[in-house]
């Protein structure tokens, strides 16, 4: 749906075509069909319940798609979920973090399982010290605020510098220098070509971190649009309009 | 607007916890199970009237003893759950004015879902019988004990909530551990002195086994005086327990902030991903303080009790049985939830799944492992009679075996059946009562029989016999556990996994 570099020049690094996740008798995601591009982000906005989590769950290859093709960085998630979560880089929406694990801790073993090279220890040391957790590196995670975790999230998504970001409600109960720092990495993962897909219920947070917005309502896409024309007060009353 | 009375909140919590019980299979197999212990008691009781007399003296002599263990237990088993478990973890009520009270009668509702409690209270019910004998006044001795059971549940449950309070502190903590150290100097002071028999000859429950008995022989006055002072102090226990646990609940506690600000030292990498797995499972283990105080209590307890007893060689063999089930209780019957939310994002990791489910079976048959082993070692040192090679090989047998058997079941429940867990409060379980309870007599009565045949060929001296039971339980716990592993492998599966202990 979205798809905003012509396709023959670069192949898509997130697409999902015919998506559907259905939980029993309740269907999350209907016939989904999204590209996203390299060095582009997009938000997923909507209200609670229209498949943004579930979406880039299954994106990330911790829910398995009902049915419908997902690729990301060329990979299908399905069949090679392995080598497609190599290339991905996840913030959870609530959560995400080892409860009596230390940030450390989570980034040594991101680190192992990712098969990092040393240089990983500067890289953690320079996002803990943007996210501003250094005081707060080596001690357990269930202590954490819920900011401070969230924080933390986005460190633990952006460790590996992944072809294919996925970020569920980063902004989420988080300070303003929080917010500076997410957007920052944000735009640097953009920059460096890979794809962001951010979830959020900030309609201005999104449209500041992406080129585009896509509305979901019921786990289908109703709307599209450069964030731009999201912007300001005749964006947010057509956000609205679009949510109802 | 005030809170509803106690009276009101503990049915409403008992209905929606009822409620959240799903699965018809389960709620019929919990109602079938409480229909079990009206039938056990009776059962109990027909066995002690129906049993041979001859040794009557010797169970009668034995009375105070058995009545106290029970008392110890019914310290034990609140004090090592934090205050008494409860319907809810503390975290799902915070919205809620649940009052003090609530809280220590939902943890006394829930006391006899512990096999433990419930095995020893049909035990004392079938003593109590077979002292008495058939006579008209079986039924007033068993009133004694039902009441004397009913005292020293809520008297357990009001002293460790006060231990609890007190450990709330750092100098309630330093007193709580000098008052522990004393009890066990006092504890080796007494058997090295050979005072054991003594002291239990003269335990503070001679008073109840009394009633009991003047109850059978019509002594009426002996029997309402002893039955009305242990009512006397149910009641008391009844009014100053709620107040207790209010002052405890109250207390501004200091020891789960400091472990949860406390700095963790920085060790070098694993050199494996799996090392580096089962190092953090390790590490979730250990900083859990609801984990760590239950393997403490869970390994030296049994074995201090069965050094204290000077168990024989054959009858220690049962002991790792019965610490390998309490093991599994701690968290193995769920055991996906050490990771919590940190689950989905363990998930979106590149690596193969089976990975991190081996660093779990690993760390969790470390945990049984070791538990039977610290206990088995403890009880070794005062064992009684010589010992001989068949008593070491069915030791040792009967660990591996008991380790493989509950490790499979383990892993077995934890993907079929997860639970939202935090572990992070001292009265966390990892999955709700009703399903305790369950797991509990599940894996205790397969440890139990285990155990059993174990300390039967010990007691024949049949190496033989010990190696191929050994053999055959380990070899049927590995084609389970290697089944498990093959469930895991299904994405569907894992999934459903990771949402219920990440998101509940």
């Amino acid at each position: 749906m979205v798809a905003h570099t012509p396709a023959h020049v670069t192949p898509a690094h997130v697409e999902t075509i015919g998506l559907r996740v259905a939980f029993g008798p309740v269907v999350a995601v209907h016939s989904l069909d999204l590209t996203v591009q390299p060095a582009s982000a997009v938000a997923l906005v909507g209200r609670n319940g229209a498949g943004k989590s579930t979406t880039l769950r299954v994106l990330a290859g911790v829910l398995p798609a009902t049915s419908g093709r997902v690729t990301v960085a060329g990979v299908d998630v399905t069949r090679d979920p392995a080598t497609a979560k190599a290339h991905v880089g996840y913030c959870p929406d609530v959560g995400g973090l080892i409860p009596r694990a230390t940030p450390w801790e989570h980034l040594a073993l991101a680190a192992k399982l990712r098969g990092l090279g040393p240089e990983w220890k500067d890289r953690a040391s320079e996002l803990l010290d943007l996210f501003d957790l250094v005081g707060a590196a080596d001690r357990i995670t269930s202590g954490f605020s819920h900011g401070m975790g969230r924080r933390l999230s986005v460190v633990l998504a952006v460790l590996h510098q992944p072809s294919v970001l996925l970020l569920d409600e980063p902004f989420d109960g988080v300070d303003p220098l929080g917010v500076d720092a997410t957007l920052q990495v944000i735009s640097e993962a953009r920059d460096s070509g890979s794809a962001v897909v951010v979830s959020t219920h900030l309609l201005e947070l999104a449209a500041a971190a992406c080129d585009e917005v896509v509305v979901l309502r019921a786990g289908q896409i109703v709307a599209a649009s450069p964030s731009a024309e999201l912007r300001g007060e005749a964006g947010e009353l057509r956000y609205r309009t679009l949510l109802s | 607007m005030t809170a509803l009375a106690t009276g009101a909140q503990l049915p409403a919590l008992v209905r929606l916890r009822w409620r959240m019980v799903r699965a018809e299979r389960v709620r019929v197999g919990l109602l079938v199970l409480a229909a079990c212990v009206p039938g056990l008691l009776t059962a109990a009781v027909i066995a002690g009237q129906l049993a041979p007399r001859s040794r009557q003296f010797d169970v009668t002599v034995l009375g105070p003893t058995a009545f106290l263990g029970f008392a110890v237990l019914s310290l034990v088993a609140p004090l090592a759950a934090g205050g008494g478990n409860e319907l809810f973890p503390p975290e799902q009520l915070v919205a809620y004015p649940i009052r003090p009270a609530t809280h220590f009668f939902e943890s006394l509702l829930v006391a006899p879902l512990n096999l433990a409690w419930m095995s020893q209270f049909v035990l004392l019910f079938g003593m109590t019988s077979f002292v008495t004998g058939a006579r008209p006044g079986l039924g007033l001795a068993l009133v004694t004990t039902l009441v004397y059971v009913a005292m020293v549940t809520v008297a357990g449950q009001m002293v460790a909530w006060v231990l609890i309070g007190a450990r709330q502190s750092l100098l309630g903590r330093r007193a709580v551990w000098a008052l522990t150290a004393v009890i066990v100097v006092v504890t080796v002071i007494v058997l090295q002195a050979h005072l054991g028999y003594r002291v239990l000859d003269n335990a503070p429950t001679k008073p109840a086994i009394s009633a009991v008995l003047a109850g059978g022989a019509h002594r009426y006055d002996t029997w309402a005086s002893g039955t009305v002072a242990l009512a006397v102090i149910l009641l008391a226990c009844l009014w100053a327990g709620p107040r207790i646990c209010a002052w405890a609940l109250r207390r501004p506690g200091d020891r789960t902030r400091f472990r949860e600000s406390r700095v963790e030292r920085r060790r070098p990498m694993p050199p494996s991903p799996l090392a580096t797995l089962v190092r953090v499972d390790r590490a979730n283990v250990w900083r859990a303080a609801p984990l760590r105080r239950g393997l403490l209590v869970l390994a030296v307890l049994p074995g201090v009790v069965a050094a204290t007893a000077a168990l024989r060689w054959d009858s220690l063999v049962l002991l790792p049985a019965l610490v390998a089930a309490g093991a599994g209780l701690l968290y193995g019957v769920n055991m996906f939830c050490l990771d919590a939310g940190g689950a989905t994002w363990l998930a979106t990791l590149p690596h193969p799944p089976r990975l991190a489910v081996t660093a779990k079976t690993i760390v969790l048959g470390e945990t049984i492992g070791g538990s039977c082993l610290v206990a088995a070692i403890a009880g070794s040192v005062r064992a009684a009679g010589p010992i001989t090679l068949a008593d070491v090989v069915a030791m040792a047998c009967c660990l591996a075996s008991c380790t493989a058997v509950v490790l499979a079941t383990c892993l077995r429940l934890s993907i079929r059946t997860p639970h939202r867990a935090d572990l992070r409060g001292h009265r966390d379980t990892p999955a709700p009562p009703a399903a305790m309870a369950v797991y509990s007599v599940r894996l205790a009565t397969v440890t139990t029989l285990i155990g059993l045949l174990f300390a039967l060929s010990a007691h024949e001296q049949s190496l033989y016999a010990c190696l191929v039971l050994a053999s055959g339980l380990v070899s049927l716990s590995g084609l389970s556990i290697a089944q498990s592993f093959r469930r895991w492998d299904d994405p569907l599966v894992r999934s459903r996994v990771v949402a219920a202990v990440s998101n509940g």
